[in-house]
């Protein structure tokens, strides 16, 4: 350590103590300042040349004249939705992540690589392809809110099964929860791959596009039909924080520390898979944000709940939509759907993380 | 405070523990003995309500089978065997675990973490990763987390007990003592403390109670002096154990018969003659 060379390499004293509450907290309040100038750029960035901040200014004061109908559309209607849609997706992949990671104690539990979104999209695709037929009368009763509560009741059927085979006496076995995790993602693509051989050109067309994920399609009710899920769930996940941070200690030494176990589980396990079902039904199979984010941040905040999930949900609307202005302007004028970018950033990151971790677990 | 009735386990088609009776005090450190594989484990698992059980356990009158994990935890502390994290934590972050449930919630929490820290040796180590401790130096941050979370032996009047599985098993010496201290200053504070130990000597010496388990059951229990004879030790380990008494400031020590023990564990005759 060249202490004496370098002042800026001593950590500050809360460092040394092994407190990270203050760094986290700043951590915050710099993420949300992030967010705020990151949508704004999502707003203002797109196809035509319009400027957000004057479109936004005359919103707000009113004088309704100094815009165009053109541009009012482009904003409200179009860009708009696809930027709250993103932050919502964002922040549900990131929070249900950590979530879960949290819940199975193992850094590399995401829903998108232990098959609960795969268990998710078997519930969406049952759903786009058997809506109008066989299943009519369930879509009916659902309205719009349909297809996300056919991805919740997938996602919250396997990572039920996930959890009952990979954990034993209150152990979770990493090595059982990845192969299982194969296993249940391999279910669910065969019955997704069947329902896919019935479907019609139409049907094949929506679900080609949805399957690679994206937020294109963002549109109003698309938003209304998924923020009465995501926008609770963001809230209420901080009260779960001493019950995930009681739980990274195993099961029995939460509840000696006063967490009632089973009960925790099942409100973490349905939280869960509602937010996974709900960002899997709009946006279908982005994979990888779930796991980047809170790495990244347990990294540099540390792994204490209370400050990890708020930070989980603001990093994860950020890099989700910076990686939907990516998948805009490389290909422009066309889009490339946004699962792919990012696949191609997470898929490295996750070797990253198993080749780092590999002395240190059970793998 | 502490009492148990009639405990039975069964694992499985097994049943590890056939009717246990056991009861600890407060102002009193129990020591749990046995051999590997007599239940002392499985015992104190029953005994925190970890694992099901039929019989009885109160603590402090409270039924622990139907408390409330919260109210549990006000009461008793328990550090399990091993405990492994996945998660990059600093010691500091470790300790503050302990204080999960609002108990305390007037409490300096910063202030307490120091403390435990310091009551284990670990003082100054609350920045370093626990992932990156020696086994004996985990083991310490653990039992810090479970003092902080009942630092007070009595608590608004009520006796408070930590529930201790071998929790010397991997230290050095001079830390063996100085948790062995831990517990008798907890127990001589008005607290209560039961703690498996493989050391029959540190039994012998800080133990107020001693019970001595064997095959699922308790073969003797008492103060230390009528429960480590050599009759007891032998018939339980299956190997001869001289108790002696001497050096100034012990009670008495207990040694191997090694000699003895190397003939008798050699002839299979010896070995099936209790």
């Amino acid at each position: 350590m060249s202490i004496s060379l370098n002042a800026a390499a001593v950590p500050p004293a809360d460092m040394q103590s092994g407190d990270r509450t203050v760094f986290a907290r700043r951590t915050i309040a710099l993420l949300t300042i992030v967010l705020l100038i990151t949508a704004l750029l999502s707003l203002a960035s797109g196809a035509t040349d319009t400027s957000a901040v004057s479109v936004v200014w005359a919103l707000i004061s009113g004088q309704d004249d100094l815009i165009s109908a053109v541009e009012r559309v482009v904003i409200l209607d179009i860009r708009m939705p696809r930027t709250l849609l993103g932050m919502m997706i964002g922040a549900s992949l990131a929070v249900s992540g950590a979530t879960m990671q949290g819940l199975f104690r193992n850094p590399l539990a995401d829903p998108g690589i232990v098959g609960v979104s795969a268990g998710a999209g078997l519930g969406a695709v049952s759903f786009i392809v058997l809506g109008g037929s066989v299943l009519a009368p369930v879509a009916a009763l659902f309205g719009i809110y349909h297809v996300p509560f056919a991805a919740f009741l997938g996602g919250l059927v396997f990572t039920f099964a996930l959890y009952r085979i990979s954990t034993s006496n209150g152990r979770t076995s990493v090595a059982t929860m990845l192969l299982a995790g194969i296993a249940l993602g391999a279910m669910a693509g065969a019955f997704t791959g069947l329902l896919i051989f019935w479907a019609d050109d139409n049907q094949l067309r929506d679900l080609t596009f949805w399957g690679l994920g994206s937020v294109a399609g963002a549109t109003w009710p698309k938003v209304l039909a998924v923020a009465p899920i995501i926008l609770p769930i963001l809230f209420f996940a901080p009260f779960m924080a001493r019950g995930l941070n009681a739980m990274t200690l195993g099961e029995a030494t939460a509840q000696h520390l006063g967490i009632h176990v089973q009960i925790f589980k099942r409100v973490a396990i349905v939280m869960v898979a509602a937010a996974t079902g709900a960002s899997v039904a709009v946006s279908g199979g982005i994979g990888f944000v779930g796991i980047v984010v809170p790495h990244l941040l347990r990294l540099s905040i540390g792994p204490d709940h209370r400050y990890l999930l708020p930070a989980c949900a603001l990093l994860g609307a950020i890099m989700l939509l910076f990686a939907d202005a990516i998948a805009r302007q490389i290909v422009a004028p066309a889009e490339l759907p946004i699962g792919i970018v990012t696949a191609t950033v997470g898929a490295p990151f996750f070797l990253w993380i198993l080749l780092r971790r590999r002395g240190l677990m059970d793998i | 405070m502490l009492t148990a009735k009639n405990i039975h386990v069964r694992l499985g088609k097994t049943e590890i523990l056939h009717g246990i009776d056991i009861a600890a005090s407060q102002d009193h450190f129990t020591v749990i003995i046995g051999p590997n594989g007599s239940g002392k484990t499985t015992l104190l698992r029953a005994l925190t309500g970890e694992i099901g059980f039929d019989g009885d356990v109160h603590l402090n009158g409270v039924n622990i089978a139907s408390a409330r994990p919260v109210e549990l935890a006000s009461l008793r502390g328990v550090l399990p065997q091993a405990a492994n994290l996945s998660f990059p934590f600093t010691v500091h972050e470790v300790v503050r675990l302990g204080l999960t449930t609002g108990v305390q919630t007037d409490t300096d929490v910063p202030g307490r973490i120091g403390q435990a820290l310091a009551a284990v040796d670990m003082g100054g180590f609350g920045g370093r990763l626990y992932q990156e401790l020696s086994g004996g130096e985990q083991q310490r941050v653990q039992l810090a987390r479970v003092l902080a979370q009942v630092w007070e032996p009595v608590f608004e009047g009520l006796p408070r007990c930590l529930f201790l599985d071998e929790p010397i098993s991997s230290l050095d010496i001079k830390h063996q003592l100085q948790i062995m201290q831990i517990a008798r200053r907890y127990a001589d504070a008005g607290g209560g403390v039961v703690a498996i130990l493989h050391d029959l000597n540190l039994t012998a010496h800080y133990a107020d109670h001693v019970v001595l388990m064997s095959q699922g059951r308790v073969h003797a229990s008492g103060a230390p002096k009528e429960v480590l004879t050599p009759e007891n030790l032998e018939t339980v380990y299956g190997c001869p154990m001289a108790v002696g008494q001497v050096p100034p400031g012990m009670d008495f020590f207990v040694l191997p018969l090694i000699d003895a023990a190397r003939r008798g564990l050699a002839s299979p005759k010896l070995a099936v003659s209790n």
